[in-house]
């Protein structure tokens, strides 16, 4: 799992590499990052990771509460039940014994007479006594009735004979318990309970000598039973008035200790309830929110460390804000912000009278710097340039450095004359200036072109653009001058035309609409992995294939070379994942342009869409043509060295058309060197190209690095290059590019054909 | 003090137990046994070992000299049936049984003259026959209502509840207890229980109970509630054993011992070897050993008269 800091990190990589870009649509990805960053920290602040609405503390807590109140009232209720179940059976025993008691002995007339007169006054007793429902005596057998009673007349008669196993229950004598027999099942309305009638006597001439200290046994005899039947039916309504009685003071109770409690948590978790708000509003994205603290101690404890990461995001969001938009090097700010001022000084041009003026600035020497002294020399030169500028400009300009040695400079409400004047200034202040380098002094000179912003229907590229190409009218007129745009200085249709172009490379990159084309790089040895160059084409205007060279030049000129780069990237992986999956294990050689080094997020970028795509890098040979490797050669070192930890690998293109030292081949880490096809396309009658190719090789192979060689046409030139040693061969002689792989057995079959 | 005592009847009778402990006791001398002496052979035979039949036996063997021989039940059938083909073959003549087991054992002694003492329901076991006769348990009921009137003059009707069969005992009893004026009732009963129950429900309008030694209807429980309610309804009780005072027993009157010898040798002196025991089939006893409760006269608010009457011991 990424920690914050690095999730932070890679959304400013990502937000600077947008603003390097330079696109329109770049600027918009940045204005939505900062509300991704606010997002993020919300989220991570209000709930990690989860994507379902969080639950609110306070009610789960109110919600524990109250199932807890639940419980204890059911546990309650519970315990009266069983209590008063318990009391009432105990009361239900009692109440028998006693009536069996009371009974035993009213009872006697009867054991004496045998006579039923005997039970009047029994029932005399008994009717005053509504909760005895019956009484039976019994004689000694248990099985005749010598008397009984029953509440309900109509009932006396089913009255029937003791079973032998309650008289068997009723058997024992035992003087310190009296047996008792309780059935409760037979009738659940009836709690009956028979009792044995004893008598007592002592034994015989138990009282000659009579002690009451030394009490002797005694003779009990059985002479009959008592069957009482109690009206259990209003035991039951007492115990359910109690049940109930209590139950509802339980609940009483429990509602205000509910109540109570719910009081107390909502007082207590109130400065937690209060943060509910601001919380929601840092959930949204706003981070100038400030958290109260007050409470208890673990409150304005989470109040405070809130408030100090916010405190802390705001200013890394600022210095995030500052690093996306400013130029790392010069401190001058970038494209992205630049466009943004551009944009809004265009919106104010277009409803009033003001105008302003944009200055494209190119360095006339810095190639010459760069290459002399070196690119660290390059670099504090476009620092010096960068200062001398700021130093010129007013405060209300803007002065940007688009990448490279190009500078723009936007200058606020001025009219034709004074944009002019601006320009003058510049040249001035460059002409003044000495740049001088490890004892070599160079003379600082540039070319500016300039176009007006006022009431116009151009947009900002177009302005640009026209800028540019005044810069370009400057450059070609003699350098270290300025030209003010005129539409009359170009073609109309062929800006239009340019216009154009980068209007459908926007498309083309927005809609998907630019093609993929393959052409086979064969191997000379057998085993060597199928493997394919990926061409980048688009239709034109009429529908017909175009190579890149058509429109790459109005897509560097409208800065959308890194988003074509991506977008080859992107779809190239795409469908190397699809024949992957197929099976087969192919290879992709992809093409970079030089204006990916200036994005510091190209890296992290393709590990995740090689991550996304399931592919392993070494399935994966990037190509940089010479110029830009040298070019960029700090960066594209970093770069190469970082995708190579990946398992990618990188090939040098075009080589040899840089003129360039081969010390920088020494010194990049390339796998490959793909010699330029002008050195092969007639290297069987050219002599010169075929010694500097032979050489080229040799240089390579000591130097450790595979060799492509590109332009076969014929078999010929197969078998020079073979003879030369070179590793891996492209041209139409093995497969023209096609809009899918090509049959390799065919391709791969042509390296062995003899003369 | 005394007036708290209703109100609490453990205290009230704890203090009664101690001012009884205190009271002179009214047992008068025993009758000196005449020196006449059986001629006979005699076996002794005694229940069980307790005081109520050795105090007798002492007595009788006191007095019959080398005549007579003690035994003593052992509650264990063989040895006591071998005890009675010992005593069938010896050479004594005559066989005093005391208490009931003895006198029931005494069935299987044949051709021998035997006499039974403290035996209350001898009729329950028909153990009167020509050769064996008996002394009743019973003190003389005369000296009882003497005794009781003088302590209690207002006295006028008194119950007695027995089993049955006393219809003799009692008839003597109620005229005696009519030459002191009271009338005695006679009350049948089959059980503790139904006891209890004409106990509670008929002696309201009787001033005294006299409670005989009839184990058959009478347990420990009944007594205890026989007593309890008669302290509670000013009742006074006549008892059979000094030890019921305890209990709420007002006045006590128990067989003397050397009485009951007395009456044995008297019977056995009559009686001609080798015929019938002359005379009735049990004889009285003529002393009486007599202990008052002298809380609960107090308590009763009895004034005892200075001048008694009848023959009390």
């Amino acid at each position: 799992m990424k920690s914050i800091g690095s999730r932070l990190y890679t959304e400013a990589t990502k937000a600077v590499a947008s603003l390097r870009a330079g696109s329109r649509r770049r600027s918009a990805k940045f204005r939505s990052f900062v509300a991704r960053l606010s997002d993020s920290i919300t989220i991570r602040l209000t709930n990690r990771g989860s994507h379902t609405k969080p639950r609110s503390l306070v009610n789960r807590i109110l919600y524990i509460q109250t199932l807890w109140s639940i419980a204890i009232f059911l546990i309650a209720v519970t315990g009266i039940w069983w209590s008063s179940t318990y009391l009432i059976r105990d009361n239900l025993f009692e109440r028998s014994v006693q009536w069996t008691t009371e009974l035993d002995e009213l009872g006697t007339p009867l054991y004496a007479s045998g006579q039923k007169l005997q039970m009047t006054d029994i029932a005399k007793r008994v009717t005053a006594s509504p909760e005895i429902v019956f009484v039976r005596y019994y004689d000694a057998t248990g099985k005749k009735i010598l008397a009984s009673y029953h509440d309900d007349p109509d009932a006396e008669d089913s009255a029937q004979p003791l079973e032998r196993n309650q008289i068997e229950a009723l058997a024992g004598t035992n003087q310190a318990n009296k047996p008792y027999f309780v059935d409760e099942v037979s009738d659940p309305g009836i709690y009956r309970l028979i009792a044995p009638i004893w008598v007592k006597s002592i034994k015989s001439d138990g009282l000659m000598g009579f002690s009451l200290e030394k009490p002797g046994p005694e003779q009990i005899r059985v002479i009959g039973y008592i069957d009482v039947g109690l009206d259990r039916t209003r035991f039951a309504r007492v115990q359910n008035n109690v049940l109930l009685i209590g139950s509802i003071m339980i609940a009483i109770i429990v509602l205000v200790a509910l109540f109570a409690g719910r009081q107390l948590i909502m007082r207590a978790l109130a400065p937690l309830s209060r943060l509910k708000i601001p919380l929601a509003r840092l959930a949204q994205g706003e981070t100038g929110v400030e958290v109260e603290s007050v409470g208890d101690e673990e409150i304005v404890a989470i109040s405070q460390a809130l408030n100090t990461t916010i405190k802390a995001v705001n200013e890394r969001d600022e210095a995030l804000r500052k690093i996306a938009d400013h130029d790392p090097l010069t401190g001058l700010v970038n494209r992205s912000y630049f466009m943004r001022e551009l944009e809004e000084t265009l919106e104010e041009a277009s409803h009033g009278d003001a105008s302003s003026a944009l200055l494209f600035i190119d360095l006339d020497q810095f190639k010459y710097v760069n290459d002399t002294v070196g690119h660290g020399a390059g670099d504090r030169l476009l620092i010096q340039v960068a200062e001398a500028l700021r130093h010129r400009a007013r405060d209300y300009d803007v002065i940007a450095r688009f990448g490279g040695d190009e500078f723009v400079v936007l200058a606020r409400d001025v009219d034709q004359s004074s944009a002019v004047g601006v320009a003058r200034g510049l040249l001035k202040v460059l002409q003044d200036m000495r740049f001088i380098e490890d004892g070599h002094s160079f003379n600082i000179y540039c070319s500016i072109g300039i176009t007006m912003i006022h009431n116009t229907r151009y947009n900002v590229d177009e302005l640009l653009s026209q800028a540019d190409m005044a810069c370009f009218q400057a450059k070609s007129r003699g350098r270290n001058r300025y030209h003010m745009f005129e539409i009359s200085d170009y073609d109309k249709k062929a800006l239009v035309e340019d216009i154009g172009w980068s209007q459908r490379i926007r498309d083309a990159i927005d809609n998907g609409e630019f093609l993929l084309h393959f052409q086979p790089m064969v191997g000379n040895q057998p085993d060597d992995q199928e493997f394919y160059e990926v061409l980048l084409r688009m239709t034109d205007s009429e529908g017909q294939l175009v190579a890149p060279s058509v429109f790459f030049q109005a897509a560097e000129r409208f800065g959308m070379m890194v988003d074509v780069d991506y977008w080859v990237i992107e779809n190239s992986l795409a469908v190397l994942a699809d024949y992957r999956l197929d099976g087969r294990d192919v290879c992709f050689s992809i093409n970079l342009s030089g204006h990916v080094f200036e994005d510091q997020a190209l890296a992290s970028k393709i590990v995740e869409a090689l991550d996304e795509h399931e592919i392993p890098g070494s399935a994966i040979v990037f190509e940089v043509t010479e110029q830009s490797a040298v070019r960029y050669m700090d960066r594209a070192n970093s770069l190469i060295q970082s995708l190579q930890n990946h398992g990618c690998r990188f090939a040098l293109d075009d080589f040899g058309t840089g003129f360039s030292s081969y010390g920088y081949i020494k010194s990049l880490p390339i796998d490959y060197i793909k010699i330029s096809g002008d050195f092969i396309q007639d290297i069987r009658h050219d002599h010169v190209d075929k010694v500097m190719v032979k050489s080229m090789v040799e240089i390579a192979k000591a130097l450790g690095k595979k060799i492509v060689a590109e332009n076969i046409e014929d078999l010929e030139t197969l078998h020079i290059l073979q003879d030369m040693g070179v590793d891996y061969f492209q041209g139409y002689f093995f497969g023209a590019p096609m809009e899918t792989l090509p049959d390799w057995e065919a391709s791969r079959a042509m390296v062995n054909l003899k003369g | 003090m005394w007036r708290m005592l209703p109100a609490c009847p453990q205290k009230w009778l704890t203090a009664a137990v101690a001012l009884f402990m205190l009271s002179a006791c009214t047992t008068a001398p025993p009758e000196a046994p005449r020196q006449a002496r059986s001629p006979q052979k005699v076996a002794i035979v005694v229940s069980q070992r307790a005081a109520v039949f050795d105090d007798v036996a002492e007595q009788l063997q006191q007095e019959l000299a080398g005549n007579a021989t003690r035994y003593y039940l052992t509650g264990k059938n063989a040895a006591d049936n071998e005890l009675a083909k010992a005593v069938t073959e010896s050479s004594a003549t005559q066989v005093v049984v005391i208490g009931l087991p003895a006198a029931l054992w005494s069935n299987q002694i044949q051709r021998k003259q035997i006499v039974f003492c403290q035996v209350f329901n001898h009729q329950q076991y028909r153990l009167v026959s020509e050769w064996r006769k008996g002394v009743s348990s019973v003190p003389p009921a005369e000296q009882l209502f003497t005794k009781w009137k003088t302590l209690s003059p207002s006295l006028r009707r008194v119950v007695t509840i027995t089993g049955p069969m006393h219809k003799s005992l009692i008839a003597h009893a109620k005229n005696a207890a009519a030459k002191e004026g009271i009338r005695l009732d006679h009350m049948v009963v089959r059980s503790d229980k139904e006891f209890r129950y004409t106990f509670k429900n008929r002696v309201g309008k009787y001033q005294g109970i006299w409670l005989l030694p009839d184990n058959r209807v009478l347990s420990r429980s009944t007594m205890r509630e026989v007593m309890s309610y008669s302290i509670r309804h000013g009742k006074q009780v006549a008892v059979f054993n000094p030890q019921l005072l305890s209990i709420g027993g007002l006045i006590s009157a128990e067989p003397v011992p050397e009485d009951v010898a007395v009456r044995v040798l008297d019977r056995l002196r009559k009686a001609r070897p080798g015929a019938a025991i002359p005379g009735p089939g049990v004889v009285p006893l003529g002393k009486t050993r007599f202990q008052i409760n002298k809380v609960l006269v107090r308590q009763l608010g009895l004034t005892p008269s200075r001048t008694p009457t009848g023959n009390g011991a």
